[in-house]
């Protein structure tokens, strides 16, 4: 469980991450989801408190990162890769972690295997793939065993064997009862994964809930609407929760109604229609809309991206 | 890479041991010292330092051997001081590397975030470090004073140590000290600064530079400067008595520190940098 309350970090003048609430249960893969810069690095480094929060806090299984007794069993980070010295083996890296928490080779080997870096732990860390050094800290985030995961871009340069693997190993830990958080910027990769989203913008959570939850939210279905009576029909359908874009002379785009409402206020005014058609947005417009202006969607959960006006010009 | 095994994920590996684990001061003391020697800039400094210290023991004893003429004073802690005073200069200076490496080296390539991910209190790390520097140079520092010593007087019989000289324990035990101090000077320094080349070129160019510099100007309150530089002061627990009036002489002091006294100073320097360095760690982002 990790819990964040009115966390805030500014740099100078500059908010990286604007005073977020948020909760990672356990047993579950919670994917987190911006662009780059929205502020998801920041928010894990806070976690782990290699970065100090201007304001808030945030805490792991109740505690703060720093106060707990053996960070490694607690939680596993995966913060960026190559957080190593390239002039050390993978194996002694790894061998170096443990030690802090008196975790013996047996479990460094385990882990070197399970991260398929078997041929090349006693390489030095210098010459490996961004794949490579993604796998090595990933089992370095695995050696505690830990509770929690935090894995920041986990797939990141690994190849398609890899990241089949690392959803694979998100769903088994968090099945495990384990909580497991993990960030990407493409929505694709993580909506494949997670069971949860939390979408950051600009410094600010934009939505949060279960995956399909957020994206029915984020994903305004558009209604196609032929008809010989379009201006006619825009004109009845105008109010605050309609969106209706003309797009050519007899066509138009409704967003807000629903088919049937459209359909059966058509048929309450007599108004013939050729073509009625329910179009869904896509995963990734939807969180195009959730992120494309963090600053106007701001209002956490209840963020929709319908702009509540109607266009005028859709009604000449 | 395609050298990459097979990933797995069965249940048996993640239900592994690390009931135990337990973060711990001694463990990550052992954890320091897998990383010092998991790097093989580790193996090449304390090499390059036994050997440096030990070639310079050899041209003194060599230059000594056609030239000098020794007879009125063999083995006195003069004497034994003129084999050990260039390496006590150098072996320092290579050693200062290695110590501002061990902490600079980890912020300039990432690892510490590993390590701080792993050890979030910060400042165990900072003291389990500086142990393993200043064991690794201090025992670097005596195997090249011993092998310098030993080497020396085999050379020229006029340079074994007479053990007698009450200053000859101090000359010689001193020598390894104010090296592994002048080290843990760099260390401080580092720890400070978190970058490698200004780190080395401040330590390195304050004690080689500076130091001589102030030493050479005769500007009268300098006087109350000169008992006070780190490494100036530090020497002077492994010089002779001497030696430390012929310095006092070229270089007017205010103060005339004793050799001990002087090492206090070098020390203070040591913790004064240390606890800057530890305010930074506790207080800013790495």
């Amino acid at each position: 469980m990790i819990e964040a309350h009115g966390l805030t970090k500014r740099y100078g003048s500059k908010t990286a991450v604007d005073g977020i609430d948020f909760t990672v249960r356990p047993g579950r893969v919670t994917g987190f989801l911006g662009p780059n810069g929205a502020g998801k690095s920041t928010t894990m480094r806070m976690i782990v408190g290699l970065d100090h929060p201007t304001a808030g806090t945030v805490t792991v299984q109740g505690r703060p990162y720093a106060k707990l007794r053996s960070p490694l069993t607690e939680v596993g980070a995966l913060l960026e890769a190559k957080a190593v010295h390239p002039g050390r083996s993978a194996r002694q890296h790894l061998r170096a972690l443990a030690a802090t928490h008196g975790i013996g080779d047996k479990r460094v080997d385990q882990v070197i295997e399970m991260a398929g870096l078997g041929a090349v732990a006693s390489k030095r860390v210098k010459g490996f793939s961004l794949g490579m050094g993604q796998r090595l800290g990933i089992a370095a985030a695995l050696l505690g065993d830990p509770h929690t995961l935090i894995l920041d871009e986990p797939v990141n340069g690994l190849d398609p064997e890899g990241v089949a693997w690392v959803r694979g190993l998100a769903k088994h830990l968090a099945a495990e009862g384990r909580t497991v958080f993990l960030s990407s910027h493409l929505m694709s990769e993580v909506a494949v994964t997670a069971d949860d989203l939390l979408v950051i913008g600009r410094g600010r959570i934009v939505a949060q809930g279960p995956v399909d939850e957020v994206i029915s939210r984020a994903t305004s279905t558009t209604v196609r609407v032929r008809s010989p009576h379009a201006t006619e029909l825009a004109a009845a359908l105008s109010g605050p929760r309609a969106t209706i874009d003309a797009i050519e002379p007899g066509l138009i785009e409704v967003r807000g109604p629903s088919a049937a409402e459209i359909g059966e206020l058509a048929a309450a005014s007599r108004y013939v229609l050729h073509e009625l058609t329910p179009v869904s947005g896509s995963l990734e417009q939807a969180y195009m809309s959730l992120t494309a202006d963090a600053v106007e969607y701001h209002s956490g959960i209840d963020a929709t991206p319908t702009a509540p006006t109607t266009e005028p010009e859709a009604q000449r | 890479m395609s050298t990459a095994t097979t990933p797995r994920t069965s249940h048996a590996q993640h239900s592994a041991p690390a009931g135990t684990a337990r973060l711990s001061a001694w463990h990550v003391l052992r954890s320091e010292w897998i990383k010092l020697w998991s790097l093989r800039s580790t193996l090449w400094t304390v090499g390059l330092t036994v050997a440096v210290l030990v070639l310079l023991a050899w041209a003194m004893a060599a230059g000594a051997a056609s030239f000098g003429d020794l007879s009125d004073a063999p083995g006195s802690a003069t004497t034994v001081y003129t084999v050990l005073a260039p390496g006590q200069i150098f072996g320092s200076l290579v050693l200062v590397v290695l110590a501002a490496l061990t902490v600079t080296g980890e912020y300039g390539t990432g690892q510490v975030r590993s390590t701080f991910t792993a050890v979030p209190a910060r400042l165990p790390v900072l003291w389990a470090k500086g142990a393993v520097v200043a064991l690794v140079a201090f025992v670097t520092a005596a195997v090249g004073t011993a092998l310098s010593l030993a080497l020396a007087g085999a050379i020229v019989p006029e340079m074994r140590p007479d053990w007698s000289d009450p200053e000859m324990l101090r000359i010689v035990l001193g020598t390894p000290l104010y090296i592994t101090t002048v080290a843990l000077l760099g260390y401080a320094l580092g720890a400070l600064m978190r970058n490698t080349a200004a780190t080395i070129a401040t330590v390195i160019g304050f004690v080689l530079v500076v130091e001589s510099v102030l030493n050479l100007i005769s500007w009268k309150p300098l006087e109350y400067v000169r008992p006070f530089l780190p490494s100036s002061a530090g020497a002077r627990v492994a010089t002779p008595q001497e030696f430390l009036e012929m310095t006092n002489q070229m270089a007017t002091q205010a103060v005339d520190l004793s050799p001990w006294a002087g090492y206090a100073v070098l020390v203070g320097w040591v913790v004064a940098i240390l606890a800057a360095a530890v305010v930074r760690l506790r207080t800013r982002d790495v």
